[in-house]
């Protein structure tokens, strides 16, 4: 996060900085159209001014300052039944888009680095920042200053391509608070795990024995719970004991170290988001231990971009996406969403998908907000509204959209996201069940083992773990994914597309199935 | 050249009404100029014009009295309008059989109304390059009605080529493992046609008989395919193509 970075007294010093943080990375990197720093501080013009946008800052939906689960260490604390909480921003961040303190920009082509750095410094910005990937730079406000001042000093100059704030994103995690599962000793999770029979994942992964073998999917998210260590943060997660995993990259903390260090309110419990997405993808199956998973024999390549708060930029987005391309990622999973897309972020994804990948997001939780009308006018969160994305909506235990679950124009398809988590049938609850941990920051203690959680962030990795099981079959390009997952959804709701339920829920097995001439 | 050896072609007999009345031969003999007079003025009072004026226009050719003629048709239908949909999930040629019953009138013309039945099996696919079937099956059938209006060049002639257009109507079904899609959509066709008949000459009706031949028909039923499936994958929505027809029919009087 650049707004916990302390002040730079120099621009030169700061940027070889910079350079050496960034080393690693770049030396490990291949070759893309989007390298990262440039020595000289040249960005690559192109993209487009967009007005700066406010973000949808909408948190967990779980009272704050309670529980948020079931913890066995202490025993009578209940999972308190979740009530909508009103939108509200994050304490210590203001809901506009420049929260984080700095704006990114594209310098025209053929400007130098030292005129860029000159021209940052007339405009009493504080540093310039290139990203590390992506061809875009970021600058920060300096103290009394403005973002929206800024913005309109830099867009007045010649040297500019274009500026533009950097709006947040945010897990797409609807709550209520994750719900820790009893398993019994005897019975595996996946006999409760409604939403997989669902989706036909049996008769799909009966159809398709690779299980996803040599897929790369990249989970974008707040990280994985994937290292050897043997405490928190760097231990595995409970049932990814056989998951493959390939290195990753944390862009919050810019080191090699994507390990999920949960998010939740400061302060509180924390939930482990991209842990939880990455074990609907893949967790381990047949090994006695939980539950399944879409994909199991996927390798997965952890990218962290959200911080402890659940909450990152669309310009950390935008590299997220742009390393994972370079990782030889084939679907790339986002769990999280903001309002107002931004240039990066659009070009990052329409290279990617250019570039073969399939792109799976979260349609947001915000459609009982005010939020979804006046932000996000109607339609599903950014990344997923983009054309090249496939924007995934949450269903409920009986096959309705989630009242939480965004819908729009821009809605592609429906996954099992889960309802109000609550009981439905004895041992099963209106929820996903997967696997994950709670971390306790006052404690230091984290619980691993099985959860209930609901969203569309949940919903969103069944659409990814499904895509890459369509890869395997050979269908290697992305909009032959898109149209055999859409063409096979089984419709919900009003007959055809529909702005609520769009194609459909995901039918894994119908997409093995095939398609026919019309159908 | 030697006279003897000079073909001489046979003189056909004119008709009575065809020729003027040739002038008698040979000169007046003495003694008859009175008489012979008289008979002059009478001859030249009742006789045709005089060399140099048109002569009367010969009669136009009997017209040949409508007919009409019923049969069976068999060939193959290849969708080439929408060939990489089509190719995808079925490949081969739909087979075809149908009936046609058509009417030749106004010496040229003949309208033909033709009605065909094919059905194509195929699977449903993954849309990898080339695509791959699933082992699901999948069964197409085809209902085309064509109402054509041909010109014949060479209504009177052993082979007698046309060439025609018209409206048609097809009825669709696209079916595999309980789901099915259909429709019944308006279009359009061409064809091209070589019909063996018997020759007849002008004015007589043609002796009823078999006759056959064979025809090209281009069809085209526009945006007749949803946009779902292979078809609105491969952004083809036209379910017409060419078709090959054999065409044996037993013709009848008026």
């Amino acid at each position: 996060m650049t707004s916990r970075r302390a002040p730079r007294p120099a621009f030169a010093s700061a940027l070889l900085a910079a350079l050496l943080a960034a080393a690693p990375a770049l030396a490990a990197a291949d070759a893309t159209r989007e390298r990262g720093p440039r020595g000289e501080g040249v960005v690559r013009p192109g993209g487009s001014e967009r007005p700066a946008t406010a973000p949808a800052t909408i948190l967990h939906r779980s009272p704050g300052g309670e529980p948020v689960a079931e913890l066995p260490s202490r025993p009578g604390r209940r999972a308190p039944r979740a009530e909508p909480v009103a939108l509200r921003a994050a304490p210590g961040r203001s809901a506009t888009s420049t929260a984080r303190g700095h704006v990114v920009v594209r310098f025209a082509d053929g400007v130098p680095g030292w005129q860029a750095e000159q021209l940052v410094a007339g405009l009493g910005a504080r540093a310039l920042r290139p990203a590390r990937f992506g061809a875009f730079a970021r600058v920060e406000v300096a103290p009394g200053d403005t973002a929206e001042a800024l913005l309109g000093r830099l867009r007045a100059s010649r040297s500019v391509a274009w500026a533009e704030a950097d709006p947040l994103v945010h897990a797409a995690y609807a709550g209520p608070a994750a719900v820790r599962a009893a398993a019994a000793p005897n019975d595996p999770f996946f006999s409760r795990q409604w939403h997989f029979h669902r989706i036909g994942l049996e008769e799909a992964l009966a159809r398709n024995p690779s299980d996803g073998a040599g897929v790369v999917v990249a989970v974008l998210d707040s990280g994985v719970a994937f290292g050897d260590g043997a405490t928190f943060p760097t231990r595995r997660g409970v049932d990814l004991e056989g998951t493959s995993f390939l290195p990753g990259f944390d862009f919050v903390d810019d080191d090699d170290q994507p390990f999920d260090e949960g998010t939740g309110d400061p302060g509180e419990i924390r939930f482990g988001h991209g842990t939880f997405t990455a074990s609907v993808i893949a967790a381990t199956i047949d090994n006695g231990v939980a539950g399944a998973s879409v994909a199991p024999r996927v390798s997965i390549l952890p990218v962290r971009v959200l911080d402890t708060d659940g909450f990152g930029t669309f310009s950390g987005v935008a590299e997220g996406i742009r390393f994972a391309v370079a990782r030889g990622a084939k679907v790339i999973n986002m769990s999280l969403g903001g309002a107002g897309g931004s240039s990066p972020i659009a070009e990052a994804v329409a290279d990617a998908a250019r570039a073969g990948v399939v792109l799976v997001a979260a349609a947001g939780n915000e459609a009982e907000d005010e939020a979804f009308g006046d932000e996000l006018e109607n339609d599903v969160a950014f990344p997923a509204r983009y054309p090249q994305v496939l924007a995934v909506g949450a269903t409920t235990f009986d096959d309705s959209r989630a009242a939480y679950s965004n819908f729009g124009p821009s809605l592609d398809l429906m996954a099992p996201g889960g309802g109000d988590n609550e009981e439905v049938v004895p041992g099963t609850r209106d929820g996903v069940l997967s696997t994950s941990f709670l971390f306790d920051p006052r404690t230091g203690e984290a619980t691993y083992g099985g959860f209930w959680a609901t969203g569309t962030s949940f919903a969103s990795p069944h659409v990814a773990g499904a895509a890459a099981l369509l890869v395997t079959l050979g269908v290697d390009d992305p909009a032959a994914v898109r149209r055999m997952l859409e063409v096979t959804a089984s419709d919900l709701a009003a007959p055809g597309f529909d702005d609520a339920t769009a194609h459909g829920l995901l039918d894994a097995a119908a997409s093995h199935r095939g398609i026919g001439f019309t159908f | 050249m030697d006279r003897s050896r000079r073909r001489r072609r046979p003189t056909r007999p004119a008709p009575a009404s065809a020729d003027p009345p040739s002038r008698a031969r040979g000169g007046l003999r003495a003694g008859q100029a009175g008489p012979a007079a008289a008979l002059l003025l009478l001859a030249l009072a009742a006789a045709p014009p005089a060399a140099g004026q048109p002569a009367d226009p010969p009669e136009a050719p009997p017209r040949t009295p409508p007919s009409w003629a019923a049969g069976l048709r068999a060939g193959l239908f290849d969708m080439t309008n929408s060939p990489d949909a089509y190719d995808a999930v079925f490949g081969d040629p739909m087979p075809r059989l149908g009936a046609q019953l058509e009417l030749d009138a106004l010496r040229r013309w003949r309208f033909a109304l033709t009605l065909d039945y094919g059905t194509v099996d195929g699977e449903r696919v993954l849309l990898t390059d080339p695509p791959r079937g699933t082992g699901v099956d999948e069964e197409l059938t085809t209902l085309p009605l064509h109402l054509t209006a041909a010109w014949r060049f060479r209504p009177r002639a052993a082979w007698d080529p046309y060439l025609g257009a018209g409206p048609s109507l097809l009825d669709w079904e696209d079916e595999s493992e309980g789901t099915s899609e259909g429709g019944t959509d308006t279009g359009g066709s061409v064809v091209l046609g070589l019909r063996r008949q018997r020759p007849s000459p002008p004015g007589v009706r043609r002796p009823g008989g078999w006759e056959w031949g064979g025809e090209l028909r281009w069809s085209t039923f526009p945006g007749a395919l949803p946009d779902e499936g292979a078809a609105g994958f491969f952004d083809e929505d036209d379910p017409g193509g060419l078709s090959l027809t054999f065409v044996a029919l037993r013709r009848f009087g008026p």
